[in-house]
């Protein structure tokens, strides 16, 4: 079946197709949509003739031409090879290839380009090629070298869709392409991803392996573009974890609303870990200085600083982000962003492999950010109630106040900048130890007393050994032992002594109000 | 006087600093109500004899009982043409009045086009629109329609029979483009005795290839 698409029904109409050689003239715009829907799907091979312009003002644009491409990227997608595309041009195939951004366009089989005549296009018959698998056609498609134009280069939405379907496509959930399709750039790599699909299949398996092996924890996932909802949920629906998305209609809201409902959020939902996206407020935020983009400021208003934490600083907070810049990472970082999702951008589209690269990270920083929070939560909640104690005359109030407020302190910074390594948590122990310490000489038998009588084994073998561990860290012994045991101990013992000296000294205190 | 109303902050501050040597010919402007004047009032009073407008799609007021459609309605009622420019838009269109086009392409080219309103004294869109391939565009705009006109249906190997209407419809459209190019078009077709539709079509090949 011979087809022209007519761009101008008063040029070419299907009362001429005869004259043309055409079975069936396809009017643009009503015929065949922007979305490429109406195209033919006739069984039989197909020839599509298509004019290089459609809107001469608008020339060197070239219209004609992209939709040649997107047309022949359509019908690969479905896995068809055997349509023949002939542009028809008003200028020589030299010139054409000359001006037009995409010269190898000719060198894609079934692309031809014939003069907009209609002998010439009623008497053409393609030249005969052997027909080859639609994944074959990734090398030539390649080769055309498009690159994101410069004119997208600002749009944050462009790259948002883009990774959403990108990862969507490589776990196999259900994706959306209707925002990308009818840009030639973004159905090139729809196409590619689409003819690269089968080879992501055990990667993505494994990835699922390792998410359904994920602890089980809250994470709430902050975001205004709710294909991410769905993403997310898809994501973690075999894991244990318990998934809630708020954000869907931020865009509408002022910064203070989109504040108020994300405290409460995270007051009654109580997340280990947030997934908070950058730019939450698009119009607002796609110009704006670092300080006033609204995932800053809410990142500042929910951790705080050291010493002047929010109520979230222990919660784990991953920023979900498709900034390229050095510069924005360091300072989420320095306003205490405990880790990133980094979006891909179309720009730099390789391979598969930066998909299952990118998303593995994601569940690597996920699995690490539950595993801190489920320390840092408690420890931070124990350090406030250290901090906010009501500490008796007797203890020496203010001093001890004081002590408390740069161990808190120290404490809070170095859980916040460091891995939760064997080395940080001992550090973070012996910080905390001190704190009992501290009250040994003011009221040496009293506390004696109480550890004796009421310590865990763990505080109570480091409290009568504190003699030689002071000897050790004096004399910069690496291997100090805060335990009586010999034996390597676990991370996670540490943790759990952290916490109860924690209540311990509270407890402590406490009685002694 | 260009006005260009952009309402993102970053964007605007980057540009007006770029285009500060421009700044007796574009000015960055805000919608901004006036209190007790209505929409309208507010705009015309803050524009002032302007030869072009420039406006983005998206903008956000700060009342939001005014709609892009209301502003685009008062922008039109001036009589100049109105580029609407928005980061979303892929493809430029250019209809009589109205032009869409690309953010960043805009501001690409916004040089250009300033440039060739000071040097020649003429608001010349196309300039905004395709920059220095400018005359490119308009030199294939002429072949296009020429092709339209008197190849598409033609035999290309017959002999042009009306090559006086040829002639005349290359005059009057060439009159936009650089004065050498419809000249040495012109002149090469006087020199052919006898001239085919295929012959004409590469004789305007070749010389958009010298004047490109």
């Amino acid at each position: 079946m011979r087809y022209l698409i007519s761009f101008d029904t008063n040029l070419i109409s299907q009362e001429q197709a005869s004259d043309w050689g055409i079975d069936k003239v396809l009017a643009l715009g009503f015929d065949i949509k922007s979305d490429l829907s109406g195209l033919p799907q006739d069984k039989e091979s197909l020839t599509i003739f298509i004019p290089t312009v459609f809107d001469y003002s608008n020339s060197l644009s070239y219209a004609g031409a992209n939709l040649g491409l997107r047309i022949l990227m359509s019908y690969l997608r479905d896995g068809r090879s055997d349509v023949e595309i002939e542009l028809m041009g008003n200028e020589a195939k030299e010139n054409f290839l000359l001006h037009y951004d995409y010269p190898n366009i000719l060198k894609i089989p079934g692309i031809n380009y014939i003069r907009f005549n209609k002998n010439i296009v009623a008497s053409y018959k393609a030249p005969c090629r052997e027909l080859m698998k639609a994944s074959e056609y990734m090398p030539c498609l390649k080769n055309l070298g498009l690159k994101l134009p410069s004119s997208f280069k600002s749009t944050h939405s462009l790259t948002n869709e883009w990774c959403l379907y990108k990862w969507n496509s490589f776990m196999g959930f259900k994706e959306d392409s209707s925002s990308l399709v009818g840009r030639l750039y973004f159905d090139y790599l729809i196409t590619l991803e689409i003819l690269n699909r089968v080879k992501s299949k055990t990667a993505s398996e494994n990835l699922n392996e390792r998410i359904k092996k994920l602890r089980s924890s809250r994470i709430l996932l902050i975001d205004d573009n709710v294909g991410w909802h769905g993403f997310f949920k898809e994501f973690f629906k075999d894991s244990e974890i318990q998934l809630e998305a708020i954000g869907e209609d931020f865009k509408k809201m002022g910064y203070e609303d989109v504040l108020r409902i994300i405290t409460d959020k995270v007051d009654s939902f109580a997340p280990d870990v947030i997934l908070l996206d950058f730019r939450l407020l698009e119009d607002k935020d796609a110009d704006s200085d670092f300080k006033e983009i609204s995932g800053t400021k809410i990142l500042k208003a929910l951790k705080g600083k050291f010493d002047a934490p929010g109520n979230s600083y222990g919660r784990q907070i991953l920023i979900f982000t498709a900034t390229s810049r050095i510069e924005n990472i360091l300072r989420l970082k320095g306003l205490n962003a405990d880790g990133f999702i980094l979006k891909e951008k179309p720009e730099y589209y390789a391979s598969k492999e930066m998909t299952k690269d990118s998303i593995s990270h994601m569940v690597r920083d996920i699995t690490e950010a539950v595993e801190r929070a489920k320390f840092l939560i408690p420890l931070n909640e124990g350090l406030a109630t250290l901090a906010n104690s009501k500490i008796s005359e007797e203890l020496e109030a203010i001093k001890l106040q004081e002590y408390i407020k740069t161990v808190v302190e120290s404490v809070r910074l170095v859980t916040q900048n460091n891995n939760l390594d064997e080395g940080v948590l001992k550090l973070v122990y012996l910080n905390l130890f001190a704190i009992l310490e501290f009250l040994k000489p003011s009221s040496y038998k009293y506390i004696n007393d109480f550890v004796q009588s009421t310590a865990p084994n763990d505080i109570l073998s480091l409290w009568n050994n504190i003699d030689s561990l002071r000897n050790s860290l004096a004399h910069g012994d690496k291997l100090v032992q805060i335990s009586s045991r010999k034996e390597q101990i676990s991370a996670t013992l540490i943790q759990n002594w952290t916490l109860n000296l924690c209540y311990f000294i509270k407890e402590y205190i406490e009685r002694h109000r | 006087m260009i006005y260009i109303f952009d309402d993102r902050a970053q964007r605007r501050k980057d540009n007006e600093e770029k285009l500060r040597k421009y700044s007796d010919c574009v000015k960055f402007m805000k919608v901004n109500l006036i209190p007790g004047k209505s929409v309208e009032e507010s705009v015309i009073d803050s524009i002032d004899n302007p030869e072009c407008i420039i406006f983005h799609k998206s903008y956000v007021f700060e009342d939001s009982a005014v709609t892009f459609e209301t502003i685009r309605q008062l922008f039109m009622s001036f009589d100049v043409p109105v580029v609407i420019f928005s980061g979303g838009i892929g493809n430029s269109s250019k209809g009589k009045k109205e032009i869409n086009m690309n953010a960043d392409l805009m501001y690409e080219n916004l040089p250009y086009f300033v440039n060739h309103l000071r040097e020649k004294k003429e608001l010349n869109i196309d300039t905004l629109l395709w920059g220095e391939k400018y005359e490119l565009n308009a030199m294939l705009e002429l072949q296009n329609k020429m092709a339209q006109k008197y190849f598409i249906n033609n035999n290309l190997d017959d002999e042009i029979d009306n090559i006086a209407d040829v002639t005349r419809d290359i005059t009057n459209s060439s009159r936009r483009l650089h004065k050498g190019f419809g000249d040495a078009l012109l002149s090469k077709i006087q020199n052919c005795e006898h001239l085919t539709w295929l012959e004409l079509a590469n004789i305007i090949d070749n010389t958009i290839q010298e004047f490109k």
